[in-house]
């Protein structure tokens, strides 16, 4: 109930600044639109490059910007803030979990931002539509959910140990940028990882970061050929990146020195 | 006049000292800048796995074009980004000091709301940069002329004049909206255009993208300056460009500050 409560507040907070809601949307379509671009170009007159065909790219980018909304997130920032200035004081002595509550916090405007942007996106896929073509049946369509949803839990894992980093540093940021710069190139977000270097991909099946985005696009696209075993990797990531984040959390808050008190 | 370099003076001996002291965050600069450009360099790689030629690059020229972007981000971040996103602190007054200091102060508002805050840090990314666009001129056939090297160097500045006032209008908007947020993540993202071939964008696209706000200043058009494939008198044409955004920038900051009520009232 706390934690409901926590998330129709933030509800409300996010309807009372709609201008948000656009900003940060056109921020997420820009890249993903540029590089649609990017790849348009150089596919030139070629019906496709290692399988993605123009209808495969755009369907990669314009899924990777809709699927921030379910899978993506920043709270990681607000965490590790909150620990900075000592404003999750109050809420130790509480039983209330303020990783938890931050990651709750931002599905407010996860869930606006999503059922804003749909309507522009639509329009775009109609734009794109001789060139987009998906054929999934309803077991992939219930697995691609399924993934969607495995994918935002190991996410917001990696979230909560950036947040959490702030118990020995004192500015996330870097460690959010590190995570940025490891996402992009071993999660798929800058380029399909079928098309990176072979050295990337090898790296990418043992690092948590395609579990999230990547194997739920490559699901939707039918351009994997094990989603189940994928979809169990996703769980066995989940149990790990949960026992590291529980060991870190129980580490700092033994080294937290509550500022403010 | 006077007052304004004053100003700069002080806050740049003020980061320096800043930096000596809090060395944290110019060592953090220093090592997630340089790793973001090997994201790129892996991104360049995987294109120029699938093709030789992207929109009239080469894969070496391509390197000098994503260095050339990433130096005029370095020099951005160096000179005025620090400043410049806290605005919206200043505008809000949510922060150690508002914009009503900025009013009170004997020196032009906007030179002290959206100058005066060095980072450091982006000097090392600005040499990984600079050799970055080295090496892709090492693998050109041409000799480098000195004249094309000066005329580079001169579309670069223009590039980061041009970077400060799309940051510079994005910020401008907290006038109208203080609760705006990604105001800097909507500079990041529309400079982002500036780090491709101007001929990748046509149409409309691209009289807005190299003409109306030519974000192309930031990296394609200063290589293309420097591999000669553009005449000089172009210079002219740029800075003209330049001049008349600066002037509308600010004239849209003059009108802006007008709509400012006072963070404490």
């Amino acid at each position: 109930m706390k934690y409901l409560r926590t998330f129709l507040l933030a509800l409300q907070v996010e309807f009372s600044s709609r201008i948000n809601i656009f900003g940060w949307f056109l921020c997420s379509l820009i890249p993903s639109l540029l590089l649609i671009l990017v790849w348009f170009a150089i596919l030139g007159e070629r019906e496709s490059i290692s399988g993605f065909t123009k209808g495969d790219f755009a369907v990669y980018y314009l899924f990777i910007t809709m699927g921030w909304y379910i899978v993506g997130g920043t709270f990681g920032i607000s965490t590790g803030r909150k620990i900075k200035n000592g404003m999750i004081n109050t809420t130790l002595l509480k039983p209330y979990n303020v990783v938890l509550g931050q990651c709750l916090e931002e599905q407010a405007w996860k869930a606006i931002s999503f059922f804003l942007a749909l309507p522009i996106m639509v329009f775009i896929v109609f734009l794109l539509r001789d060139n987009i073509s998906i054929h999934l049946s309803f077991g992939h369509i219930l697995l691609l959910i399924v993934s969607l949803i495995l994918g935002g839990i190991n996410f917001a894992l990696i979230q909560g140990l950036v947040g959490i980093s702030a118990f020995w540093i004192t500015e996330v940021w870097p460690v959010d940028h590190l995570r940025v710069i490891l996402l992009s190139l071993f999660g798929g977000l800058l380029v399909p990882l079928a098309l990176m270097p072979s050295a990337v991909r090898a790296l990418s099946d043992f690092l948590p970061f395609k579990y999230m985005f990547y194997v739920p696009v490559s699901i939707l696209l039918s351009k994997n050929s094990n989603p189940y075993l994928d979809a169990g990797i996703q769980l066995l990531y989940i149990g790990i990146l949960f026992g590291i984040y529980t060991l870190v959390w129980s580490r700092g808050i033994k080294k937290y020195e509550a500022i403010g008190i | 006049m006077n007052d304004a370099i004053i100003y700069l003076k002080r806050t740049f001996v003020l980061a320096l000292k800043e930096n000596i002291a809090y060395p944290s965050s110019f060592w953090m600069v220093v090592v997630t800048i340089p790793l973001y450009a090997v994201v790129q360099i892996v991104f360049l790689e995987t294109i120029y796995g699938q093709t030789s030629n992207f929109a009239g690059y080469t894969k070496y020229q391509a390197y000098m074009l994503f260095g050339t972007f990433m130096m005029v981000q370095a020099i951005a971040h160096i000179l005025f980004h620090g400043r410049l996103i806290m605005l919206k602190e200043l505008i809000r007054g949510d922060g150690q000091e508002s914009f009503d200091l900025a009013l009170t102060k004997p020196i032009d508002a906007q030179v002290f709301a959206t100058l005066g805050r060095f980072s450091f840090g982006s000097i090392v990314p600005f040499f990984v940069t600079v050799f970055i666009v080295v090496y892709g001129m090492a693998h050109q056939s041409q000799v480098l002329n000195l004249l094309n090297l000066a005329a580079y160097v001169f579309v670069v500045l223009f590039g980061v004049l041009i970077s400060y006032l799309v940051l510079l209008f994005f910020s401008t908007l907290l006038f109208w909206f203080p609760e705006l947020q990604m105001a800097d993540a909507l500079w990041g993202h529309t400079v982002e255009f500036g780090q491709y071939p101007s001929r990748l964008y046509r149409g409309i696209g691209g009289v807005l993208l190299n003409v109306a706000i030519p974000v192309t200043l930031m990296a394609s058009i200063p290589v293309e300056f420097l591999l000669g494939r553009i005449a000089f008198p172009m210079l002219m044409i740029y800075a003209a460009i330049t001049t008349i955004l600066f002037l509308l920038t600010r004239l849209f900051w003059q009108v802006a500050i007008k709509k400012y009520s006072g963070a404490g009232s």
